[in-house]
């Protein structure tokens, strides 16, 4: 009988497979031949006991860096030796995740040479994950990475590694080159992301436009969302070609309008309340041919999303409903600059940003940024209402107050 | 370059605060111990330099970074 009943379980099905893959593993390497069985061994026992049975945390261990080593030592390792240590390491991906098949060969055969072969493309931050490798190697891994041209990703109270969205390399809705922003981003702010200088993790993610596909609203502190400041352009020639293909567009994309800023008039789709277009991108989604984004392109920055285990996620909030992105991307440094080091004069330990605009409020955040509240920056009407009446408060105010129940 | 003396100001601030149970401080600590002396960018980058000298240490929970002196390391 199988020493791991439970794991063989999980090869079963027409799906890919860890289990397999870590067999696959201990046959090819022989770095990995004690370490697979044991691997299996242990998840088997954790899934019998109900707990996990990894301890993490420690070791950094490449010479410089503050982070992109997470430390993963065996609760047992008299019992599973194999995994004694077994750390794992984050490599800063290429913006957009592409790859030619020569680099992706050059980056394996390193993690081949020194570690166990297992990987995770890519983690949930964008980094390529290395899994498992003894202390000895962490040095050596990163050494043959550098000469290739490659760095290691981030961890710990760090600029976690910037990450966009494949941007207008493949996608016609990008307001903005996501790639080069992320790239240059990720070049200027190498002390913040390699030698932890802040209360806790802080992450900055770009997409090109509000579909939004690296869902920057809903988990990075810095979220830089593509928009235009002008209005949608509209091509009626295509949107008859999509009416005459049978495309419903009254109900389909009209109706669907969240803000009623479409209307189909005399048979055209016309942009008659251009103010109240909120970029939702519905229109633009349903009618890729007909409907494209204003001309006058760049960025709302957003601030204080989260999406922690515990307590449940968090949107961001609107700080800057519009910004230009051009390279150097000088206005956005500036800011993300005066942000954290605002948070870090403010923030306690293991507090993001958002609990720290939650605990003082958004109100104090602004005044710091010098920042002038704007109606897009409330979340929830009247739930969070932005503006606070402060001692100096307008006259009236007083009089004003005997009506609030 | 940061001189001399933060150094070893950072390092006596170690060695005093480590004399205790608690071996390992957030950046955020130092800083707070120095700052009425030294402005915040120039601590952290004493404490960079005096760990690329291997007198300090990172340690990393995954999550959050401390740093500690060599010896209270148990990578």
């Amino acid at each position: 009988m199988s020493e791991t009943p439970m794991m063989d379980e999980l090869e079963k099905g027409p799906w890919p497979s860890f289990v397999t893959q870590i067999k696959r593993a201990g046959e090819s390497k022989a770095l990995m031949a004690e370490s697979s069985k044991d691997l299996l061994r242990q998840q088997e026992t954790a899934f019998t006991e109900k707990q996990g049975l990894w301890k993490h945390g420690g070791i950094v261990g490449v010479k410089g860096y503050g982070g992109g080593v997470i430390g993963r030592y065996h609760m047992r390792p008299e019992d599973y030796p194999g995994l004694e240590h077994f750390h794992t390491m984050r490599i800063n991906h290429p913006c957009g995740w592409f790859y030619t098949t020569d680099k992706l060969r050059e980056v394996c055969d390193i993690w081949d040479k020194h570690g166990s072969g297992l990987t995770n493309f890519h983690g949930s931050t964008g980094d390529i994950i290395f899994l498992g490798t003894n202390t000895e190697h962490l040095q050596p891994i990163a050494d043959d990475l550098s000469e290739k041209g490659w760095d290691i990703g981030s961890s710990g109270s760090a600029l976690r590694t910037p990450t966009g969205c494949v941007g207008p390399a493949r996608c016609e809705y990008a307001c903005f080159d996501t790639l080069d922003f992320i790239h240059d981003v990720t070049n200027t702010f190498q002390d913040e992301l390699h030698r932890p200088p802040f209360p806790y993790k802080t992450k900055i993610k770009a997409s090109g436009c509000c579909n939004d596909c690296v869902a920057a609203m809903g988990r990075s502190d810095t979220a830089v969302i593509g928009t235009w400041r002008d209005e949608l352009r509209i091509d009626n020639d295509a949107v008859k070609e999509y009416m005459d293909s049978g495309m419903d567009v009254q109900s389909l994309v009209v109706d669907n309008c969240p803000t009623d800023a479409i209307e189909m008039v005399n048979g055209k789709l016309e942009l008659v309340r251009a103010e109240d277009c909120t970029r939702c991108m519905h229109c633009i989604n349903m009618m890729p041919k007909a409907v494209r984004p204003g001309v006058n392109k760049g960025a709302t920055i957003l601030c204080g999303a989260k999406a922690p285990v515990l307590h449940g996620a968090v949107l961001s909030t609107v700080i800057i409903p519009f910004m230009k992105m051009e390279p150097p991307y000088t206005e956005f440094k500036e800011y993300w600059e005066k942000a954290m080091d605002w948070w870090d004069e403010n923030g306690k330990v293991r507090e993001r940003i958002s609990e720290l605009i939650d605990r003082v409020g958004l109100d104090t955040f602004l005044k710091h940024m010098e920042i002038k509240p704007v109606p897009q920056m409330v979340k929830t009407p009247r739930a969070n209402p932005y503006i606070f009446w402060r001692e100096e408060a307008p006259p009236g105010l007083d009089e004003f107050k005997k009506y609030i129940h | 370059m940061v001189d001399q003396e933060l150094k070893d100001k950072v390092l006596e601030w170690f060695e005093k605060k480590s004399a205790g149970e608690k071996t390992k401080y957030y950046l955020k600590d130092v800083v707070k111990g120095l700052v009425a002396d030294y402005d915040k960018k120039t601590i952290h980058k004493a404490v960079n330099e005096l760990i690329f000298e291997d007198k300090l240490m990172w340690f990393s929970t995954g999550s959050s970074s401390m740093v500690c002196l060599p010896r209270f390391h148990k990578g």
